[in-house]
Formats: C-alpha cells, sequence, structure tokens
C-alpha cells in the first residue's frame, strides 16, 4: 500500500470508528497486544485531545450543558469538523453552527450564540499584537480630511449581536449565587476587544454596534451619518472618545 | 457634518495614560548560542508565572511554536522568559512525514516567531498527522521504507529551505509497527540527516518505549545513531497501559523519568557527549521544583559523565 493510502485509511480509522478493512490490518506487524488495542491508543490520544482542547474553550457551554453533554456535542464535532491546520488555536471558529444544527441540542435555541460568545472571547484572547491608534494619530489628520478617516478596528475587536441576553447568561456562568435570567428578556449587543492582555466583554447600545458595524466598510463620516439617520439621538463624540479609551483602532500603516 | 467631526477628537491626557508598549514582542532578541548549561524544561502554560518570578539552575526552556502564533498573553510571557532564557522552538504542527507538502502559512507562523525569539535549535518530528483535508494533531507512526524516506526528506529540505536553517527531526514512539519495513528506525533517522543536513533530536524516552513495544534493544538502537547528527536529547515520564494481559507503553510525558530511561540516558551521554537536553511534562503538571529537580539529575550525569572523561584522560 502506498504511503499517501496508508495515511488516508490511518486517518479513516480515527475519525470514523468502523472497522477497519483486511488490507489496512494486514499493512501491520502482529505481536502480542491485539492490533485494535493499539489502534485505540492513537484514536484516543486525537479525539480525546482535540476534544479536551476545544472543551476548555467553551466553559458557558459547560457550566450551562454539564461536561457529558458538552462532551458528546464536541466529539461529534470532530468527527464532522476536524482541524485543518497543525495550530489549534482557533480550531472550532464554527463550533457554533455545529451546535445550532446539533438535534439534541434544539430545545436551547440560545447555545448557539453562547458558543459564538466563546469563541469570539478566544480569538481576541489570541488576536495579533497590533498597536492602537493615539489620541495624536487622530490630531495629525487635517480637519477637514477627519470624514474620509478609515477608522479600522484592531485584531482583538468583534461584535456580536444577539436576540437573547447573553450578557445575563455569561454572568449567571460565572457566579453561582446567581438566579438564573429570563431567557425571554430580550437581545443585547456586544463589544469583545483585548486593549493589552485581558479580554473585555462591554455591553454596548444598539447605536454604538451600528457604527462599529459600519466601520467595517464605511469611512468614518458616512457611518457616524448612517448611525445618526437611524439612531437620532447618537451622540458619537462621546462615543468615539470611549472607544478610543478602549483603544479600539488599529494605528494605520504599520500591519 | 465635518463641523461635528473637526470638534470631536482631541488629545486628552487621560487617552495617552493609557497607550501601551507593543514593542515588546516585535522586537528582536539577540541571535542565540548554545546554552551554557545544556539542560532545560519545557515551559507550559501552569508554570508561567513561576518561571518569570524565580532564579533557577537551568539552561534554557522549549516551547512548542503553535501555541504563540497568535498575540496576547501566551507571546507576551514567551517575550519575558526569553529576557531571561535561551529557548527552542519545537514543532508538532509541521508534519513532515506526510505524503503533502507541509504547509506554507504554518511555515510562515513558524518563521516569524524565529525571527523574533531567535531560537538555538528548532525542531519537530518524523511523524505525520495531516492527511487530505485533515490535521490528526497526534504524531502518527511511519512505515520505514524509501518512499517514506523520500516523502519525509521532501518536507524537511522545504522546511529548511523557508525557515533558512537547520533544523532538528524527532524519533517518535509508535503503538503500531508495519509489518513491511525497508529498514530499522534508527537506520532510517540516520538517512534523513544524512539526506537532507538535517540534525536529530534524540528522545531517549522514546527510544525506551518503542524498544518495549516493538520488541527491540534500546541500547542498540544508540549505539547505531551517528552521533554526528545528535542535537538535542528529550527525557520525559512515560505511562503503563495494560492490553490483553501485556503491557503497552505510551509517551504520555505525565510523569518522572523512569530509572531505566536514565541509565539509558547516562549511555547516550557517554556516547554522544554534552548536548541539550530537555525535560519534557505536558500533563497532569508538578510544581516548578519537581521539573527542576529532574533536570538536575540530568544535570549531575552529565557531570558525573565529565568526571569519568577527566580521570581516564589523566591515568
Ligand atoms: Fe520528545
Amino acid at each position: 500500500m502506498r504511503l499517501n493510502e496508508i495515511q488516508a485509511q490511518f486517518k479513516d480509522m480515527i475519525l470514523a470508528p468502523k472497522n477497519p478493512g483486511e488490507a489496512f490490518v494486514d499493512i501491520f506487524e502482529a505481536n502480542d497486544i491485539p492490533l485494535s488495542n493499539r489502534l485505540d491508543v492513537y484514536r484516543n490520544n486525537v479525539i480525546s485531545g482535540l476534544g479536551n482542547a476545544l472543551i476548555a474553550n467553551f466553559p458557558l457551554l459547560e457550566k450551562l450543558v454539564g461536561r457529558d453533554f458538552l462532551s458528546s456535542m464536541v466529539h461529534a464535532y470532530i468527527i464532522a469538523h476536524p482541524p485543518a491546520s497543525g495550530c489549534l488555536t482557533f480550531y472550532g471558529c464554527n463550533f457554533d453552527e455545529f451546535v445550532a444544527g446539533f438535534a439534541p441540542a434544539t430545545h436551547l435555541p440560545y447555545l448557539p450564540d453562547v458558543a459564538r460568545l466563546e469563541i469570539l472571547g478566544n480569538q481576541a484572547y489570541h488576536a495579533k499584537d497590533d498597536e492602537a491608534l493615539s489620541a495624536q494619530d487622530i490630531a495629525a489628520v487635517p480637519p477637514e480630511k477627519l470624514e474620509y478617516l478609515e477608522l479600522k478596528c484592531r485584531d482583538s475587536v468583534h461584535l456580536l449581536q444577539s436576540s437573547w441576553p447573553l450578557h445575563a447568561i455569561r454572568a449567571y456562568c460565572l457566579d453561582e449565587k446567581m438566579n438564573a435570567p429570563d431567557i425571554n428578556s430580550g437581545g443585547v449587543c456586544l463589544l469583545i476587544h483585548r486593549p493589552h492582555l485581558d479580554v473585555k466583554i462591554v455591553e454596548i447600545p444598539a447605536d454604538e454596534y451600528k457604527f462599529l458595524n459600519g466601520l467595517k466598510t464605511l469611512r468614518l463620516g458616512p457611518a457616524v451619518a448612517e448611525t445618526i439617520a437611524a439612531h437620532p439621538d447618537f451622540d458619537f463624540k462621546n462615543v468615539l472618545q470611549r472607544h478610543m479609551k478602549f483603544q479600539l483602532f488599529l494605528k494605520p500603516g504599520k500591519h | 457634518m465635518e463641523n461635528q467631526l473637526n470638534l470631536s477628537l482631541l488629545p486628552c491626557p487621560a487617552m495617552m495614560a493609557t497607550r501601551i508598549n507593543h514593542g515588546s514582542t516585535l522586537n528582536k532578541f539577540p541571535p542565540a548560542a548554545l546554552p551554557e548549561q545544556p539542560v532545560g524544561i519545557g515551559l507550559r502554560y501552569p508554570h508561567y508565572k513561576d518561571v518569570l518570578e524565580t532564579e533557577l539552575e537551568l539552561g534554557w526552556l522549549e516551547v512548542h511554536p503553535e501555541n504563540y502564533f497568535g498575540g496576547g498573553t501566551h507571546r507576551h510571557f514567551l517575550s519575558e522568559a526569553r529576557k531571561k532564557y535561551q529557548v527552542s522552538l519545537h514543532g508538532v504542527g509541521l508534519s513532515l512525514g506526510s505524503t503533502e507538502p507541509v504547509s506554507g502559512a504554518h511555515l510562515q507562523n513558524f518563521k516569524e516567531l524565529i525571527d523574533i525569539f531567535q531560537p538555538f535549535n528548532v525542531s519537530d518530528h518524523a511523524s505525520w498527522s495531516a492527511s487530505g483535508n485533515a490535521h490528526l494533531n497526534d504524531l502518527l507512526p511511519l512505515p520505514y521504507t524509501h518512499e517514506t524516506l523520500d516523502a519525509l526528506c521532501r518536507n524537511i529540505t522545504r522546511t529548511q529551505e523557508f525557515l533558512g536553517r537547520k533544523i532538528l527531526v524527532e524519533n517518535p514512539s509508535t503503538y503500531v509497527a508495519f509489518a513491511e519495513n525497508d529498514m530499522t528506525e534508527y537506520e532510517f533517522m540516520n538517512r534523513a540527516a544524512e539526506m537532507t543536513g538535517c540534525g536529530l533530536l534524540l528522545d531517549i524516552n522514546n527510544i525506551y518505549v518503542q524498544a518495549h513495544n516493538h520488541g527491540y534493544d534500546a541500547w542498540d538502537y544508540i549505539g547505531n545513531i551517528n552521533p554526528h547528527h545528535v542535537g538535542e536529547m528529550h527525557l520525559a515520564g512515560h505511562s503503563e497501559h495494560n492490553a490483553a494481559g501485556k503491557t503497552i507503553l505510551i509517551d504520555t510525558h505525565n510523569h518522572p523519568v523512569r530509572g531505566e530511561v536514565w541509565g539509558l540516558y547516562e549511555f547516550a551521554v557517554r556516547r554522544f557527549g554534552v548536548i541539550p537536553t530537555l525535560i519534557e511534562w505536558d500533563q497532569d503538571f508538578p510544581t516548578l521544583e519537581t521539573l527542576v529537580a529532574e533536570a538536575d539529575k540530568a544535570r549531575a550525569i552529565i557531570r558525573n559523565v565529565a568526571k569519568e572523561r577527566l580521570l581516564h584522560a589523566a591515568e
């Protein structure tokens, strides 16, 4: 058997736990220990290694559904979506979509959004060490050009809009003594970012969300205009100062 | 519109005060020399703070580069640790033994870390993890054939050319052996080094595990490795598992180094001389003191062998 075929069948043996074919069994040397026991060492290493790595990234889900249930979702996910890279840092970035389609979890419709929150928190934690735009950088922009400024968010900045009270769910998961939140108490807009080493998760009003989301594609002037059109009370001076304090924006040119 | 914008963003002291310096991880460290003290430990998350805050008689630190491809906490701690110690980057994700070429994106990330942290050694394994669209995050076994040797050497060469430096390749622990091999594992390792100019990272515990699991002589294995190629050694603890009434050794890195493996290490030091040696521990983490005590044992063995040599020379 050629090496690429051996590797393809070995991979299938690990990911699709069925009895391997005879041709595959024959490529191994027999010894005192049955082959199935020895192949199980690899199967366990891969599945439990990936499983533990994923489970560690979803402490809120673990709190909500328990270790066993999370484990069963994670194992099904690994089989359906094995890692595509030798670096696991961002493995599981579509786990929320998988959870949304996971039949035994459909009675918990807020789970995918909680998963999304944890994914974005993890992405912020491992985001690039880029440099924040400073007040001086903005002061250096000629006033007549401010409108055309392209304010880009740093690698760690993420936005999440949910129709579930994610912030309250998170607080509940982190604090044993809190009462369970009312799941139907309405949605939330969250800003996830990392000014230096610690990840911050901040609830923001809908106009701030719209503004930051607008900056993904629009220059400063149009982003402000579009936000004011939808939210006439949008106090963009205050908001922008707050965002500068959060160090949300990327220093241009260096990256 | 323009009016509103003009007013908005004047420099304010509070903003300036919160500005932070990101320079530490972007600046390069000076090029590495071989560490003066030959024995190092694997740096893992639970020991980050202790390693920075304790004065230790440690030669160097080894990390898996894949854990530092992103920024934030991990890079920050590696940066701080690199100010105190030489480091070695020990990859687990290149999948050198795959028939497919090593990932260019992975190499690019690896190279970026090398450029910043200036490791004295760069290594990965004689094993595979990637097949098709899946990367299995384990060190999977290879048949020791000419076809495999060619595939492995292609990837080692691609890696060395991309990184612009020599790498070390580590011998694996395996739990299955292939029925049709063209050569022994030590021949396979020697040849890979001869064909590509790479060095060997000899994991003494892996040799012990292999010898037990596949029924050959660990001392003979070490006696047949060409000393010219050896650039680093690893020591770790394995665990014993019962399968169908027999014992299989698994390379779990969650125990102290076993007595027999220390014996084998002493034999290796006699054969290869003073080579940078690492204590690896990856699960069920002990205290930092326990790890350092293991490193002390390795240093004592090196010292004893050196002393013997001096005595012999004097006779
Ligand atoms: Fe090793």
